[in-house]
């Protein structure tokens, strides 16, 4: 992710707190709904956690799945549910879901009895009016609806989406913001953008909504799975200070939010629940110029080989990262299915073996300018010593928030330090090394790439598919394509009973927390 | 005197096109950026550039702004690029939060620094020393130190007014009063020490004055001449200051709403400007002019009724 | 360099300067102070200079002091603690050196308070100069141009310009120089507006000197005082301005700056709380050493020091004073009066030293002499006005048979107004300019006698017709700027016989006054006298006035009386050398002013 609406200087911390969601596909082609928690009566709670960043809009052809989606994902119901645990794709708004053989036309069968807010029903005519209005309006949703070419509501129930090309990534989109369900009647009003109606849990409390600082959300008990919310009311704080929200924690008027590791200790164990998710983003120097179009350098395996020598993992974990985490040379989420922790022993920490690849490339002496944004201000120093010590030379370039993307898109850089929120398995090498994704601006591919990718991208079953991920993974970091450090956790501290579950999937919804009495 | 209000408040308008035009030229050179931005990483520069053309960015840059002037005379101020909520009610709104900060503090810090600098200088001696070392301690500890100290021990500790966030008075008076508690002794802390200073300073000068003496010398008591003729001769300047320590407190008003969570009028500017959304940015720009005139204009009446003098006819 | 300048008039009244001011100037002569020394000299400001100059100088020695790079990084020494070997105050969240960050740090306060000041009194200063030398057209685009730049939201707008300057400290320190200049800008053209009419300047001109060289030479010389004390205060808010912007982010990440190193203190307060500490501390110490030296310049260069003292405390009196040494039986009986002032270098300064005078009921004295001679301080110490730094070291003064020295200001207010009354020298300066004539006698008479209101105001609008104010009425209702000197003066002899005072003390009455209204004012005073049989003692330097009016005369020469009698007497038989030298200098007067000029606006700018 590079820029989502509002670039939260202080957040130097596990920025899975900036997801921005590519799609991917997802690892069932799902039809049998999995097993909720089987709810027994507890009783129903009042959370309330930090939010780093506040909606921008509610509307459902400009929602983005940063921490926002707390919000508008309580609001508006999706198509597919992702398992909070496992990640894998469950039933939401749609209880089944099924392509064809090419992948070119996916049919949804949505459930029986489920209702906006305003007690208009939910249909298929619903669901295609809001991907249609969300494909034709300029918005964050628009651009990963580009494969589809037309939705038809076949009947009350059956949607059925035409894609121009099978997309990898379109079932996981239809867990996040692409998957969101307007309601027809209202979508185009004013109000959408900030109390639209929709078919969630929960609706908004307008008048105790402060916009921009804390929304007020209630349960709806005429929602189709409430007995699985065990909430009765949300509220959604947005604090970007650690220290104000850790306040705000201590002081009782949030109980969930992210800490930092080292002031855990601080916290009354007998109040807090501390639950520790190793892997929710991962920190990479993102070498942006593969091809060594402008920094020939950059362009020999050697050298990004020894890039990858140059970094001492373990030391920015413990240090910078406080030790949550865990290092890695891999994109992909370990809790995914693509992931092979063997591979992380391919770049043991060794500058000196590093440095004679350099000179060996011919490329001793060399310097680089990098974006210094505030994402890469702690580890800056650490960067700009590895470069040192394989004989290379690293200058940061600060760039204001608001051009940190253009930079990167610009050309003028040759590497760009990224920290990515996991999305899926498909999405999260595509994004960095597909030709279109916008973690490679410059549209870098080689014929293995492409082979790999051509395969994926003809696959619809991904369990067909995995073991060409596999392959691309594997290739990924014998290339050297990029430059991994760690998987960057996080801690969240939470009270009055409430946990939070969420492992492998970390988009910020109501499900990501259960109540335990 | 109403043609005198009048041309101010024209004067001020002049002014609001003036400033508002230079930010719009300055912000123009990036509309590619804020259109990317609205359409997120995925969007392919073509996509871009119809969203440019949509939203009519294309155009000369004079042609836009004088479009934007148009419907910013009859109240419209657009909508922001990225919430599509509306600029001039999201602008008033967030002013409001701020505005309920900074009045209570400058009320505050006015009725402080009075009490302390009169004190001081009629006084003299051991109380000036005191009043003195107050204001040193103001400058000295910084508001944000100050700040953490507040919400730690009364916040967290003792669960008398809130970490963070703010309640609209219309919602709960009570609860807003308690919201704005720390920031406004912040704000107030800073203020005081600048302002009694002054205060002091000009009361010091204006007992030296020989109408004073005269006074004394025809039996007046001491705080007849002190409040009654000293205090209303040194206000006006002391005016001046206030009106400063306003604007000044804006800033200050800044920081205190990043680190509380408070969704004001500085944040909002902030955040427009980092987002570069820029007819947020426009409307902010716009009415902060316009406040910094009337806030002038407001003092220079104020002086006008203090000081017969500076009246205008 | 001495502060002490030629003489010189401003408009036409021409007023001999209060004693005060002349025992201060008398001081600072004496002991040759320059500016330097007077600085040196007052604790606040050698404190914090020094304070400062430490710390700058700290600053400049960083490649030599800081044992890191700023931005040197160990992932070991991840927030370290205070005491570490190598890191003194500890480390901060990316394994940085505090100490080194906070010695470099000192160097971008100072580099940022050198620009926004610098760029300021430039910018003002030019702009002052011109604004305030030129005509009326360059002045008024001046202003505007100036009202422009100050309606500028400050912060906001240097955030908005954050995508210009690129985040470049310097750029944005440059831009908010340009905003501060206002200040500055408003300053200089005041001063340069009050100077441009002085008469010396005009002098100049007419002499041939170039306007450049008058500006040069002249105006500067005035603003250099104000303008050091702003640069003082603008040094101050450009390292507040630039802290706080680095503390929201905008700006470079890589300069170390005390905004950026309280920011990630405050990141991490409750991991290593003395983080957040250090940079606090000392931008703190910078801030109010920039601030209170900027008050200290302010006091030496521009007042004689004004200290605040206790308003109605009453008069200073030595333990001996208050016996008189021969019994007289008088209305007033001054004897062997002695008042002394503090030296600025310690010990007292006696400016009257030992004076005998006694008036008698109904009779007009008029004590005579050059300014400087103690005169008014003897009047003043016979009402219980005297400076707070006054000190009467000995004597007596009795009036009416009781003992005034050693009095508190209770009790001796019974007595002014009603018994003992007083006209100043200078009317317009001695009423309230910002109540009504009528309201500040109303008041006057109120204390004195206290009737009510409305029996005050009758009896004040009779006095202003008896007075011989043409337009009782509309004086009554008239503030202090709208009336002429002569009708002030009146005004306020009218405030001081409306209780039948059985003495009345007149500092030097006409001498503010135009040739043809001090003849009417002598003859009302006369008139006056006569009709209320009271006592007149007529402070003046002005022998025609004395012969005019006057029953007896005393002559008074460096804080004593040199020769006493008739004013038939002393007229025709002079004794005292002095007072034949005085009789024999009899011109037309005309007494410079000495004090300093007066800046266009009555309000103090000092920022």
């Amino acid at each position: 992710m590079w820029n989502t609406r509002k670039h939260r200087r202080r957040v130097a911390l596990p920025a899975a707190l900036l997801i921005t969601a590519l799609v991917a596909t997802g690892c069932a082609a799902g039809s049998e709904p999995t097993p909720d928690d089987s709810s027994t009566a507890v009783v129903e709670k009042d959370l309330a956690v930090a939010a780093v960043s506040a909606p921008n809009s509610l509307d459902p052809a400009q929602i983005v799945d940063g921490q926002q989606m707390f919000v508008w994902s309580s609001i508006l119901d999706t198509l597919l549910r992702k398992d909070p645990e496992t990640g894998e794709l469950l039933p939401g708004a749609a209880e089944k879901w099924e392509y064809n053989e090419d992948g070119t036309q996916l049919t949804l069968t949505l459930r029986e009895g489920m209702t906006f807010s305003s007690g208009d029903p939910v249909d298929a005519a619903a669901v295609a009016a809001t991907l249609l209005r969300s494909k034709a309006t300029p918005g964050a949703v628009q651009s990963r609806l580009a494969a589809v070419a037309d939705v038809v509501a076949e009947d009350d129930k059956t949607v059925v989406i035409s894609l121009s090309a099978f997309d990898p990534q379109f079932l996981d989109n239809l867990a996040q913001g692409p998957g969101a369900i307007g309601d027809p009647a209202t979508m185009d009003e004013e109000r959408t953008a900030t109390d639209p109606i929709g078919s969630g849990p929960f609706t908004l409390d307008v008048d105790k909504t402060v916009p921009g600082s804390s929304y007020v959300l209630v349960k709806r008990d005429d929602y189709w799975d409430a007995d699985n919310v065990p909430f009765k009311t949300l509220t959604v704080k947005v604090l970007q200070d650690p220290t104000a929200s850790l306040n705000a924690l201590q002081a009782g008027e949030l109980n969930a939010a992210t800490v930092q590791s080292q002031v855990v200790s601080q916290l009354d164990a007998s109040k807090f629940t501390i639950t520790v998710n190793d892997a929710v983003a991962v920190g990479y120097l993102n070498i942006l110029d593969r091809a060594g179009a402008k920094f020939p350098a950059l362009g020999d395996v050697k050298v990004r080989q020894a890039i990858n020598m140059a970094i001492d993992r373990e030391g920015v974990l413990k240090g910078i990262f406080s030790g949550v985490g865990i290092a890695t040379t891999q994109l992909v989420s370990p809790f995914g299915e693509i992931y092979e922790e063997k591979l992380n022993d391919a770049y043991e920490y060794d500058p000196e073996k590093g440095k004679e690849l350099v000179e060996e490339a011919g490329y001793a002496g060399e310097s680089f300018q990098i974006p210094s944004t505030f994402l890469s201000t702690t580890i800056e120093p650490v960067l700009t010593q590895a470069f040192a010590d394989i004989g290379l030379t690293l200058e940061w370039v600060t760039v204001p928030p608001q051009q940190a993307q253009a930079a990167a898109r610009s050309g003028d850089y040759g590497l760009y330090y990224q920290i990515l929120g996991f999305n899926s398995d498909s999405a999260d090498l595509a994004t960095t090394i597909g030709a279109a994704g916008f973690g490679n601006p410059t549209g870098y591919t080689d014929p293995t790439l492409d082979g790999y990718f051509d395969e994926i991208n003809n696959t619809v079953d991904f369990a067909d598919a995995l073991p060409v991920y596999k392959e691309l993974n594997e290739y990924v970091v014998d290339q050297a394509l990029v430059a991994p450090i760690a998987y960057i956790g996080a801690t969240w501290a939470t009270a009055d009973g409430i946990t939070y579950v969420g492992k492998a999937n970390t988009l910020s919804t109501i499900r990501q927390f259960d109540v335990t009495e | 005197m109403l043609s005198y209000i009048l041309r101010r408040l024209g004067a001020g308008v002049v002014l609001a096109i003036l400033v508002t035009l230079i930010t719009f030229l300055l912000l123009s050179t990036s509309f590619n950026d804020v259109a990317q931005a609205i359409l997120g990483t995925s969007a392919t520069p073509d996509v871009v550039d119809d969203l440019i053309a949509a939203k009519g960015w294309d155009r000369p840059v004079i042609v836009q702004y004088f479009d934007w002037l148009i419907h910013a005379v009859q109240g419209d101020f657009g909508v922001s690029v990225y919430t599509s909520l509306p600029v001039g009610p999201s602008v008033l709104q967030r002013l409001a939060v701020t505005l309920s900060i900074i009045v209570p503090a400058l009320i505050l810090t006015v009725i402080l620094s009075v009490f302390l600098g009169v004190w001081a200088a009629s006084r003299g001696g051991v109380v000036d020393r005191i009043a003195q070392g107050i204001s040193l301690i103001g400058y000295i500890v910084p508001g944000l130190l100050l700040a953490i100290v507040l919400v730690v021990v009364f916040a967290v500790q003792l669960k008398w007014l809130p970490a963070t966030g703010f309640t609209p008075f219309a919602e709960d008076p009570a609860a807003w009063v308690r919201s704005i508690t720390i920031p406004v002794i912040v704000l107030t802390i800073g203020g005081v020490a600048n302002m009694a200073a002054q205060v002091r300073g000009r009361m010091i000068d204006e007992l030296r004055r020989d109408y004073i003496r005269t006074l004394r010398t025809r039996g007046s008591s001491t705080t007849s001449i002190v409040i009654k003729h000293a205090l209303r001769n040194a206000a006006s300047p002391a005016l001046t200051v206030m009106s400063l320590e306003f604007i000044q407190m804006f800033g200050g008003a800044l920081i205190i709403e990043n680190v509380f969570a408070l969704p004001g009028y500085g944040s909002f500017a902030f955040n427009a400007s980092l987002q570069g959304d820029i007819p947020v940015i426009m409307g902010i720009t716009a009415f902060g002019v316009l406040l910094v005139t009337v806030v002038n204009l407001l003092t220079d009446l104020a002086n006008g009724w203090l000081n017969p003098k500076a009246r205008v006819h | 360099m001495s502060d002490e300048r030629p003489p010189q008039t401003t408009t036409g009244t021409v007023t001999p300067p209060s004693t005060e001011l002349l025992v201060t100037l008398e001081n600072a002569a004496k002991t040759r102070t320059s500016t330097w020394r007077r600085i040196l000299r007052d604790p606040q400001a050698v404190v914090t200079l020094g304070l400062l100059a430490v710390i700058f100088l700290l600053g400049l020695l960083t490649p030599w002091l800081a044992p890191h790079g700023p931005n040197d990084a160990e992932l070991s020494m991840i927030n370290a603690p205070v005491g570490t070997p190598g890191y003194l105050l500890g480390a901060d969240e990316a394994g940085r050196d505090i100490l080194s960050r906070l010695l470099h740090s000192i160097n971008t306060a100072a580099i940022s308070a050198l620009i926004g000041a610098g760029v300021a009194l430039l910018v003002g200063v030019v702009a002052g100069l011109i604004g305030g030398y030129f005509g009326t057209v360059t002045r008024a685009t001046t202003e505007w141009l100036f009202n422009l730049i100050m309606t500028f939201p400050g912060i906001l707008l240097l955030i908005i310009l954050m995508p210009v300057t690129g985040g470049d400290y310097r750029f944005t320190m440059l831009i908010f120089g340009v905003l501060l200049s206002p200040g500055i800008y408003r300053i200089v053209r005041n001063l340069v507006l009050g100077v441009k009419n002085e008469l010396y300047v005009d002098a100049a001109r007419v002499s041939g000197l170039g306007n450049l060289r008058i500006l040069g030479r002249h105006v500067l010389f005035v603003v250099r005082g104000p303008i050091i004390i702003a640069a003082a205060f603008m040094a101050g808010s450009a390292i507040a301005v630039q802290s706080g912007l680095a503390f929201l982010g905008v700006g470079s990440l890589q300069i170390p700056s005390f905004g950026s190193m309280i920011s990630s203190g405050f990141r991490n307060l409750y991991i290593a709380p003395t983080q957040f500490l250090w940079p606090s501390l000392l931008l703190g110490v910078i801030t109010a050493s920039l601030v209170l030296l900027g008050n200290a310049l302010r006091d030496i260069l521009e007042g004689s020091m004004p200290k605040p003292a206790k308003v109605g405390r009453g008069q200073r009196v030595l333990d001996n004073a208050g016996e008189a040494t021969a019994a007289r039986t008088g209305l007033l009986e001054i004897n062997d009066l002695a008042i002394a002032y503090p030296r600025p270098s310690g010990g007292l300064n006696e400016v009257v030293r030992g004076v005998d005078l006694s008036i008698a009921r109904g009779q007009i004295v008029g004590l005579v002499g050059e300014s400087g001679s103690g005169k008014s301080q003897t009047a003043f110490a016979s009402l219980g006005v005297l400076p707070n730094e006054a000190v009467i070291t000995r004597g007596s003064i009795r009036f009416d048979g009781r003992e005034l020295v050693g009095l508190t200001d209770a009790q001796m207010r019974p007595l002014r107004g009603k018994e003992i009354a007083y006209i100043p020298q200078e009317p317009m300066s001695n009423l309230d300019p910002s109540y009504r004539v009528g309201a500040q006698l109303v008041e006057g008479v109120r204390s004195a006698l206290g009737v009510t209101r409305a029996e005050a105001s009758a009896r004040v609008l009779a006095l202003l017709e008896r007075v011989g104010i043409a337009d009782p009425k509309r004086t009554f209702d008239s503030y202090p700027h709208q009336i002429s000197g002569g009708m002030a003066q009146r005004v306020l002899i009218a405030g001081a016989v409306a209780s039948r005072p059985k003495l009345l003390i007149a500092d030097e009455p006409t001498t503010a006054l135009d040739v043809t209204v001090q003849a009417e004012i002598l003859d009302l005073l006369r008139d006056l006298q006569s009709e209320l049989d009271m006592a007149i003692l007529l402070v003046t330097h002005n022998f025609g006035v004395v012969a005019d009016l006057c029953d007896r005369i005393a002559v008074m020469q460096n804080g004593v009386i040199v020769e006493s009698g008739t004013a038939a007497e002393v007229f025709a038989h002079p004794t005292h050398e002095y007072t034949k030298m005085l009789l024999g200098a009899i011109l037309d007067e005309s007494t410079v002013r000495t004090d300093p000029p007066v800046a266009v606006s009555d309000e103090r700018t000092d920022r």
